[in-house]
């Protein structure tokens, strides 16, 4: 990008510059004397062309909306439309939810997304209910909860994001779908279908895939491996060999990479270290059209296209002094904008304390119209592109990236792989805590600026800014709903679609359109659940730790490995 | 040099899905010398039960998902009707304020919530064990 005699020029001038930049650290004893990103970068007080010698534009930037996408995948970016706001969702029974989603829309959210809802149950009326039911997400039994759910929701114009996995949601909506009038090959959403080993997971990629071709059913939930502890580099490495390992199943399913790849969604977070996770969006963009084009031979260009949905970081959420949280949340949901972020969940100022309510839920909405409309971001695509230390921690971030994605190959992929993974998840975990524990790395308000009467906290404590207070009687109107679908529908047609799909579970056949059947019947996902227990499908308390999947991506929590 | 008896504790958790904390904390109970058995996720009944088989000096109970003096109280029952009342337990996670006193009322031992050093988790660990 830049003249040799330039470069040679700008390193004389840097090392001189070096040494009067020591000179003056050397004298101030608190100095940042070295500096490690989150993620154990070593990053210098200033960046110049010389840090990007042998970097071409064309090849490895581009303009937006040309290959390979460092900058964005269109040339207008958000001029032309903003991204989507899309707070995670989910409380009490399906008709909570249901009211909450309205009454975001009416503030703006465009698009939902829901957590909660379940795969294989148990039944609401099961002991493992008992105190969480629809506490921290909503619950779903049947059929009838799904409807609830999407009364008065426009499911052909407004994008719906189920946060769950495997075919039992995926079913669920489309009967929903199917009783609009909306025909399969028409149908819009996406799933938190967390790519992994688990033929569930693989059968509902491989379904969608061939049936539903606008479904979204491949999910790279790289954000939550994040969330559990590891590096920017190893979120993207984890991502991207979850995603080849999928891959290769897939092609071996007889799925094309062009069949896939366009439907496919990444999940990634936004945090602390602003630079580095904007960094991290066009590493993210830049390296799966390479290898989507390099080593699978795309051809569509939609398969070349990374779509970014972001929700911020959690971990770093204080109970202490919680209104900081909502500053700290918006400085993580700008570097998710600057990065170019197609859609977002900013985290609420409460929920190291409880839910998120109607009024913190509705800040975080505002959050991202406030970035939108009153910072003049979004005219200028990839605003930080062409910055020195920008495009140089993009490509030490990429090169990093690589040599864990070569070390997880060596491993045998992904899916050999996740325990080796899940441990260097959790030593980050422990480093990053113990790095607060000790003052290395400062918490406002935890480990620095500490309140001790925190005052913060007492608006909340004095009940002036209230908190989402649990209501035990979900957990009964929960099961009223149940036994109000058990009383009413055809108990012999359940049993006999209860047959049908314990065969196709033994027979190895996709399992998705036998579950579509299941459902129509309103046979609950608890009663799904046991049949899969039953059936040669099931192979013990898979990744979970339990008996479902609700989130196929929370291998990064299991107990499997110990 | 003379032979030290490890702490053993249960450390059980209410659900399965974000278990962050849950390993931080398992793997600084571990480095304090303690001997942990990692329940996972399991009913106040399960880690009840699970508490008397293998013969535990505490238990460490996260919450996160669930109401905690609901999940509590049924744990402290089942331990009752075990007759293993005097196993110590300590709770953390997601911890409302205004359960603080009740839990302590019920015989909890510690409470913590985000933002506790690592070391007051394993120091109270250690002393209540100690008073078993």
């Amino acid at each position: 990008m830049f003249k040799e005699e330039v470069i040679r020029e700008l390193e004389q001038a840097s090392q001189k510059y070096k040494e009067e930049v020591n000179r003056i650290l050397d004298k101030v004893p608190d100095a940042m004397r070295e500096y490690e990103t989150v993620s154990g970068i070593s990053v210098k007080p200033v960046y110049t062309p010389a840090d990007l010698a042998g970097m071409d534009y064309q090849r490895d930037i581009g303009m937006p909306g040309e290959y390979p996408y460092t900058r964005g995948l269109f040339p207008a970016g958000f001029r032309t439309r903003m991204w989507n706001i899309r707070q995670v969702t989910g409380i009490g029974t399906c008709e909570e939810t249901n009211e909450r989603w309205k009454y975001l829309l009416s503030q703006g959210m465009t698009a939902l997304a829901v957590v909660g809802l379940g795969g294989y149950g148990p039944e609401s009326d099961d002991e493992r209910t008992i105190g969480n039911l629809g506490k921290n997400d909503v619950f779903a039994d049947t059929l009838y909860d799904y409807e609830t759910l999407f009364d008065g929701i426009d499911i052909r114009k407004i994008p719906i994001h189920l946060i769950t996995s495997g075919p039992v949601p995926l079913a669920m909506y489309i009967a929903i779908a199917e009783k609009r009038g909306i025909p399969q090959s028409e149908l819009r959403g996406s799933l938190s279908n967390a790519v992994c080993d688990d033929p569930d997971v693989l059968d509902t990629i491989e379904y969608c895939a061939k049936k539903i071709p606008h479904f979204n059913a491949t999910y790279v939930d790289t954000r939550n491996v994040r969330e559990a502890g590891c590096t920017a580099p190893q979120e993207i490495a984890f991502g991207m060999a979850l995603f080849m390992a999928t891959a290769d199943e897939m092609i071996d399913r007889g799925v094309s990479i062009d069949q896939m790849a366009p439907r496919t969604s990444w999940f990634v977070n936004a945090g602390p270290e602003l630079f580095e996770e904007v960094a991290k969006f066009r590493v993210l963009r830049r390296l799966w059209a390479r290898t989507l084009r390099e080593r699978y031979g795309a051809r569509e260009p939609r398969s070349l296209y990374l779509r970014p949905h972001v929700q911020t970081y959690a971990p770093t959420l204080t109970l202490q002094q919680p209104f900081n949280n909502i500053v700290r949340s918006t400085l993580y949901a700008l570097a998710a904008v600057l990065g170019g972020a197609q859609s977002m969940s900013v985290n609420s100022f409460d929920e190291p304390l409880a839910s998120p309510t109607e009024f913190s839920a509705t800040l975080s909405v505002r959050t991202q119209q406030l970035i939108y409309h009153e910072t003049g971001i979004p005219a200028v695509v990839d605003p930080l592109g062409g910055s020195y230390y920008v495009e140089w921690l993009t490509n030490k971030l990429e090169e990093e990236t690589l040599k864990i994605i070569e070390t997880v190959e060596r491993r045998g992929g992904a899916f050999k792989a996740s325990d080796w993974m899940v441990e260097q998840v959790r030593a980050q975990a422990y480093k990053a805590q113990q790095e607060i524990d000790s003052g290395k790395r400062a918490l406002v308000g935890v480990n620095a600026y500490r309140d001790e009467r925190d005052v913060q906290q007492e608006l909340i404590r004095g009940g002036q800014i209230p908190l989402h207070q649990y209501d035990s009687t979900i957990r009964d109107r929960q099961i009223a709903r149940l036994n109000k679908v058990r009383r009413e529908r055809d108990n012999e047609k359940v049993e006999r679609a209860k047959e049908m799909l314990l065969e196709a579970y033994n027979s190895r056949e996709n399992i998705v359109p036998a579950m579509i059947e299941a459902v129509k019947t309103y046979m609950s996902q608890g009663e799904i659940g046991m049949v899969r227990r039953k059936s040669n499908r099931y192979r013990g308390k898979t990744f979970c730790g339990a008996d479902m999947l609700p989130y196929g991506a929370y291998l990064w929590g299991s107990d499997v490995w110990g | 040099m003379a032979t030290v008896t490890k702490v053993k504790a249960l450390f059980s958790r209410d659900d399965i899905i974000h278990t962050r904390g849950y390993h931080v904390v398992a793997s600084a109970l571990r480095d304090g010398g303690i001997e942990v058995i990692l329940g996972g996720s399991q009913l106040p009944r399960e880690i009840a039960s699970s508490a008397v088989d293998e013969d535990v000096d505490l238990i460490c109970y996260r919450i996160e998902s669930g109401v905690p003096t609901i999940l509590v109280e049924t744990l402290m029952e089942e331990l009752r009707r075990a007759g293993s009342s005097d196993i110590p337990v300590i709770v953390g996670g997601i911890i409302p304020h205004d359960q603080f006193d009740e839990l302590r009322e019920m015989g909890i031992k510690g409470i913590f919530v985000p933002g506790s050093p690592l070391d007051d988790i394993v120091k109270c660990a250690l002393e209540c064990s100690k008073n078993k």
